[in-house]
């Protein structure tokens, strides 16, 4: 029997078989060229600024880049990867008011702003400032879920806190509910937004302008049904107690509004929904807090729905069909608002219903659209642990606490 | 007297017979098939390739199980029950058909950031999240071919599908369904009385269509569709639970064939290949494409009693990310970029050595590789291992009467080399970090394997066929983080 074993230059071969297939590099990127220019707000003369950070946000991969800047005396030029961004800016101005040299903070920003080859980007800013006042402080818009895991509404609330250093009155202060959806975008026209919010429903505190007075810190409980919802519900709240609600006339005598005789209501200045109101359980709206003042003098509610309404259209595209949609709602000029919010999912709205100088982030009562744990989820303000006061820098992503434990009793 | 006789001239054809089947199965129980195959991806190779009929079916069950992952989207092991039909028909001296049915049942276990079929086609753009599961499926696969060799001209085709589900029925419920179909023809030119010079093409279409649910009442997880090193699609993030994967795959090659008892073969492969991930919540915009070239090398030298082989293979995938507009008007294509790379390369000798005494067969296969693998995310993740392995084989047979007792073992080992693993940006998606290390820690240790196996065969009487039962154990392990222990039984039949 013979026997023959033979190894072939195994080792020897495969070591010689290193290849040089060594690519740690993908192909390389096509890159951008960006320039970006600021307008100082309106009204500023003789301005300087410096101390620029531009933000990029690629909205492809989620990541943030800085770029600083020392001035902004000429066009400032960026390079990055081709793609979809958000751009922010914020820098330092210096300006003269009435003859006197002012520093203040200003800032700008555009979204879904496609980067591809040569761009040139013009962003118009706005003074940045740390508002007191009437903020919203905490507001639950999801419902809640029986014990039998069926859903529950009727106790959505909103929770205003005096933010000042003095007793304000809430006579006449509003809460509106945007129009637009955050996670629908759609090119309307005319676009307004620079200009105003638009806004569908609107509730208006009433009072002859100091019967509720509100002191520093002190907070309005305004709520839908003004009751004890945990006797129906035991996992929703008791908002018996709350300082105003919303009652609205139902044209449904099957779906009327219930009214807590102890609890004033608020006054309708217009809705949505021909019988009953309740926010945008989903958590895709924008709700603002404003007076109807056009800086001259107050505005009725009848004069607004009169003298603010408007009529806009957009393209609806869908594949190869396409055909020009109609809507009306209410222009709320921005320079009556004293606080907004813009609600999304987690994962990002696809645009934001406010222009930036009144919020220019979002905040989250849900993880993802549709989430079944939004219930009895709030979105709450933080706190500045130094000042107790709480935080408002017109960016809701900064500014609140998403997907929070819903108590109208909250502490903060 | 003469009743002996006759009856001694009755039994010896189907003593000639029995010997003659079992002989075809102890001869398709050798290692020296598995050796040259990749000549026989020309068609028109398969009328030499075996000189009698032989067919089999059976049915059979596996198992395997590790204590964690070997690598998280593969799962920690799989169990399956099988019905396998396959057979070889010489059709005269000249032509051959062959053929092949098989049915599957069974599961992936703890299959974790990956919801779909076939990751090796798919990875790195499938579609995951934080939960994952167990993964059952069902899978048909059919093939079927047919050769002619014609003086100095052979031609031969082959057609195959394959249809399979795989599933969850716990949240998230993942549904997949995928197809593939390919042909493939090929030609031979005999060269001389000794080697015949061949050429073939290879075409397949592949598509997964994938959707994920969520029922449970209290809630669902985002949806994440990676691309690559942990890195995922943020834009696309959360309810974007459908997914379409269309595939296309073109392979051609050149072969060398030898006809007499020893001699070379040769094998050269080229093949491309092609998908794209298409969401069909974005009107079907395609969000990621895969491009791969893949060469194959096979020598070998068929000597009395030793066969030498020497196999090489380079494959280099390329990914490419699409990036698209606000898409208030239907979704615009702005730019694209290719950020992702997995190269890997192998070499492999072998030499097969086989004994014969009156009724034993004895084989001895030693094998020794190199592989090396490369897998970036540009700029910021890059993977690369270099690995040698070593291997025997031993494989004995032994006939007695009517019975063929056939044991196999094979015990393996695998050396790292080398192991880089570089994150730049473990903040950007912390959710995978845990996924990539595991993954990195397995790949990067010694891998030690061995494979045992008993079979009997039972020649039937009055007909020239036979029944089997196997038996076999599968064991794998780090000696860390990873061990892995099978065992698979199947009975059939052999005709």
């Amino acid at each position: 029997m013979k026997k023959r074993i033979l190894f072939a230059g195994l080792l020897a071969l495969a070591l010689t078989a290193t290849t040089a297939c060594s690519n740690e590099n993908g192909e390389p990127v096509k890159m951008s060229d960006m320039t970006v220019s600021c307008n100082v707000p309106e009204n500023v003369t003789d301005a300087t600024i410096s101390d620029v950070t531009i933000t990029l946000k690629n909205l492809t991969t989620g990541e943030t880049k800085e770029y600083k800047f020392p001035t902004m005396e000429a066009p400032l030029s960026i390079q990055t990867a081709e793609g979809l961004y958000n751009i922010s800016l914020e820098g330092s101005i210096k300006y003269k008011l009435n003859e006197k040299d002012v520093t203040s903070v200003i800032r700008g920003s555009k979204e879904n702003v496609k980067l591809v080859g040569s761009v040139s980007i013009s962003l118009d800013t706005y003074f940045h400032t740390v508002k007191e006042g009437f903020v919203i402080a905490e507001m639950f818009i999801s419902g809640t879920r029986t014990p039998e895991g069926k859903s529950y509404t009727g106790d959505s609330y909103f929770r205003i806190i005096n933010n000042s250093d003095q007793t304000l009155y809430a006579d006449g202060l509003c809460i509106f509910e945007s129009d637009f959806q955050t996670d629908m975008k759609e090119n309307y026209t005319p676009d307004i937004m620079n200009q105003a919010m638009t806004v569908a429903t609107g509730f208006m505190i009433p009072g002859d302008g100091k019967q509720y007075p509100v002191e520093p810190g002190q907070s309005l409980l305004i709520c839908d049904n003004a009751i004890n919802h945990k006797e129906i519900n035991p996992n929703s709240f008791d908002l018996s107690h709350a300082d105003f609600e919303w009652w609205a006339e139902s044209s449904n005598p099957d779906f009327t509004d219930p009214d807590n005789p102890d609890v004033p209501n608020l006054v309708p200045i217009m809705k949505e929904s021909a019988t009953l109101w309740q926010p945008h359980t989903r958590g895709v709206k924008a709700y603002a807090l404003a007076y109807l003042n056009d800086g001259e003098k107050t505005i009725t509610p009848e004069q607004f729905t009169t003298d603010y309404y408007y009529d806009y259209t957009w393209l609806f595209v869908f594949e190869d069909f396409q055909t020009t949609m109609e809507g009306s709602a209410y222009m709320l000029p921005n320079s009556w608002v004293v606080d907004a919010v813009n609600l999304s999912p987690a994962t990002g709205p696809q645009w934001l219903v406010t222009d930036p100088s009144l919020d220019k982030g979002y905040a989250s009562v849900s993880a993802i659209d549709f989430d079944e744990n939004r219930f009895g989820k709030c979105i709450r303000r933080k706190v500045d642990a130094a000042t107790r006061k709480l935080i408002d820098t017109n960016d809701s992503s900064a500014d609140f606490e998403s997907m929070a434990e819903a108590d109208p009793n909250h502490v903060f | 007297m003469k009743k002996q006789t006759g009856l001694l001239l009755f039994l010896l054809p189907l003593a000639a017979a029995a010997q003659t089947h079992l002989d075809v199965a102890s001869d398709r129980l050798s290692l020296r098939h598995s050796l040259s195959a990749a000549v026989f991806e020309n068609p028109a190779h398969q009328p030499v390739r075996f000189d009698r009929s032989f067919s089999s079916i059976a049915v059979g069950y596996d198992y395997n199980e590790a204590d964690s992952h070997y690598v998280v989207q593969t799962g920690k092991g799989e169990r399956f029950a099988e019905f396998d039909a396959s057979s070889y028909i010489r059709m005269g001296h000249n032509s051959c058909a062959w053929g092949e049915a098989r049915y599957r049942n069974g599961a992936q276990t703890d299959v974790k950031w990956n919801e779909n079929a076939d990751y090796d086609r798919l990875f790195p753009y499938v579609t995951a999240d934080t939960l994952g599961g167990n993964l059952n499926y069902e899978s048909y696969y059919f093939k079927g071919g047919y050769a002619i060799d014609r003086k100095r001209l052979s031609v031969g085709a082959q057609m195959a599908y394959s249809s399979s589900l795989h599933y969850r029925q716990t949240d998230p419920r993942p549904k997949d369904n995928a197809t593939f179909i390919n042909a493939s023809l090929g030609i031979g030119y005999r060269l001389s009385g000794s080697y015949s010079l061949g050429a073939y093409a290879f075409a397949e279409r592949y598509t997964q269509n994938q959707s994920i649910e969520f029922l449970d009442p209290l809630g669902s997880v985002p949806v994440y569709h990676m691309t690559g090193l942990g890195m995922h699609y943020v834009r696309f993030a959360g309810t974007k639970t459908s997914a379409i994967y269309k595939g296309r795959t073109y392979r051609g090659g050149l072969t060398l064939k030898r006809l007499a008892t020893t001699g070379f073969d040769a094998a050269l492969q080229i093949e491309n290949y092609q998908l794209q991930k298409q969401l069909p919540s974005l009107s079907n915009a395609p969000i990621n494409d895969i491009s791969q070239n893949r060469y194959d090398i096979h020598l070998s030298w068929q000597m009395p009693r030793l066969l030498l082989g020497l196999d090489g293979s380079l494959s280099r995938r390329k990914g490419t990310e699409r990036i698209y507009d606000d898409g208030t008007t239907n979704w615009h294509e702005i730019a694209s970029s290719s950020p992702y790379k997995y190269t890997t390369a192998q070499l492999q000798a072998s030499a097969l050595t086989t004994l014969t005494a009156n009724r034993w067969e004895f084989e001895l296969m030693p094998q020794a590789g190199f592989v090396t693998e490369e897998e970036s995310y540009h700029p910021s993740r890059f993977q690369q291992l270099r690995k040698a392995s070593l291997r025997l084989t031993a494989g004995l047979r032994y006939r007695t009467g009517r019975h063929l007792l056939s044991a196999q073992g094979e015990g393996g080992w695998l050396h790292c080399l080398s192991a880089t693993q570089r994150i730049d940006n473990p903040d950007s998606f912390t959710f995978t970090n845990q996924m990539l290390r595991q993954n990195f820690e397995n790949l990067s240790a010694d891998l030690a394997s061995a494979h045992l196996y008993l079979q009997h065969n039972i020649q039937l009487r009055r007909i020239s066929a036979s029944v089997f039962w196997r038996i076999g154990y599968v064991f794998a392990s780090t000696f860390g983080n990873y061990t892995l222990h099978g065992a698979n039984v199947s009975v059939g039949l052999t005709i």
